[in-house]
């Protein structure tokens, strides 16, 4: 069992299905804005802060690309290689998007991929909100050390 | 593509097929046909070819050198697939259709990838 953390309770039934039926090797639910909510198969913060921060760099140019090309945002991004895959795929989870960033090698594809991020897309999508509201003021800094913190304690 | 179309047109010119997808083992995406009426292609597609992928490397894992034809019996029918490559050609079909006749012409089939 890959072993993982969230920070958001209600995501880790459906992440933690996700990670066991897809059988990806890793995988990171997280605002587009950086603010991490769980992961599995990650080992440290470091990794988890740079998978975070080019995750939200990558759906930012993603959706300017679909508005520029076809006048409506991409929602979903594959990158295939011969060993390994990536696939990020929008949701939403109580009315706010979120995004789903999964690494898998040759014990899964695309297919498994899509269609366990589906399911996962529907058990997230009726969530209730239960986290509290974003205090004013709060910077994507203080959002994701917050985030770290809660899923590997406070860095050294 | 219009070899992949063909080859699915073929098949399902058989008696008690109800589905067939040329299937992207690697990717597991459907790249031809479907998987029948009511049916999602796209599940099914990704099923099969990890179920398909899985069966080849017990097989291997067994000794048993490489899986050709993988067929599952279920309650109301059959999947089968077979392989040539990286593609699949994995046919839904119900009870009572000729097994013997529909494994030979899906092995025939794929020598045409």
């Amino acid at each position: 069992m890959i072993a993982g953390a969230v920070s958001a309770p209600w995501l880790d039934a459906p992440l933690r299905r996700f990670v066991q039926d897809s059988r990806v090797q890793r995988a990171i639910v997280l605002h587009p804005d950086g603010k991490v909510l769980g992961q599995f198969g990650f080992a440290s913060a470091v990794e988890v802060m740079t998978a975070c921060s080019l995750a939200a760099a990558i759906n930012a140019s993603g959706k300017e690309l679909g508005r520029q090309l076809g006048g409506r945002p991409f929602l979903g991004l594959h990158q295939g290689g011969r060993k390994q895959g990536v696939f990020m795929g929008s949701c939403a989870a109580a009315g706010k998007e979120c995004l789903l960033l999964a690494a898998f090698d040759r014990d899964s594809t695309l297919g498994l991929v899509r269609l366990y991020f589906a399911e996962f897309r529907d058990a997230v999508g009726d969530m209730e909100r239960r986290s509290e509201p974003d205090p004013a003021g709060r910077d994507l800094e203080s959002d994701l050390n917050s985030s770290l913190d809660a899923l590997f304690g406070p860095l050294n | 593509m219009e070899e992949f179309d063909s080859i699915v047109a073929r098949l399902q010119r058989h008696q008690g097929v109800m589905g067939v997808m040329l299937v992207g083992l690697e990717d597991g995406m459907v790249i031809a046909g479907d998987a029948g009426e009511g049916r999602d292609s796209d599940t099914a597609a990704a099923l099969a070819a990890s179920l398909f992928r899985r069966t080849k490397a017990a097989a291997a894992e067994a000794g048993l050198g490489d899986a050709g034809f993988v067929r599952l019996e279920a309650e109301r029918g059959h999947v089968c697939a077979a392989a040539k490559g990286d593609i699949a050609i994995v046919t839904v079909s119900g009870n009572g259709i000729n097994l013997g006749k529909l494994r030979l012409e899906m092995l025939s089939a794929t020598e045409l990838l």
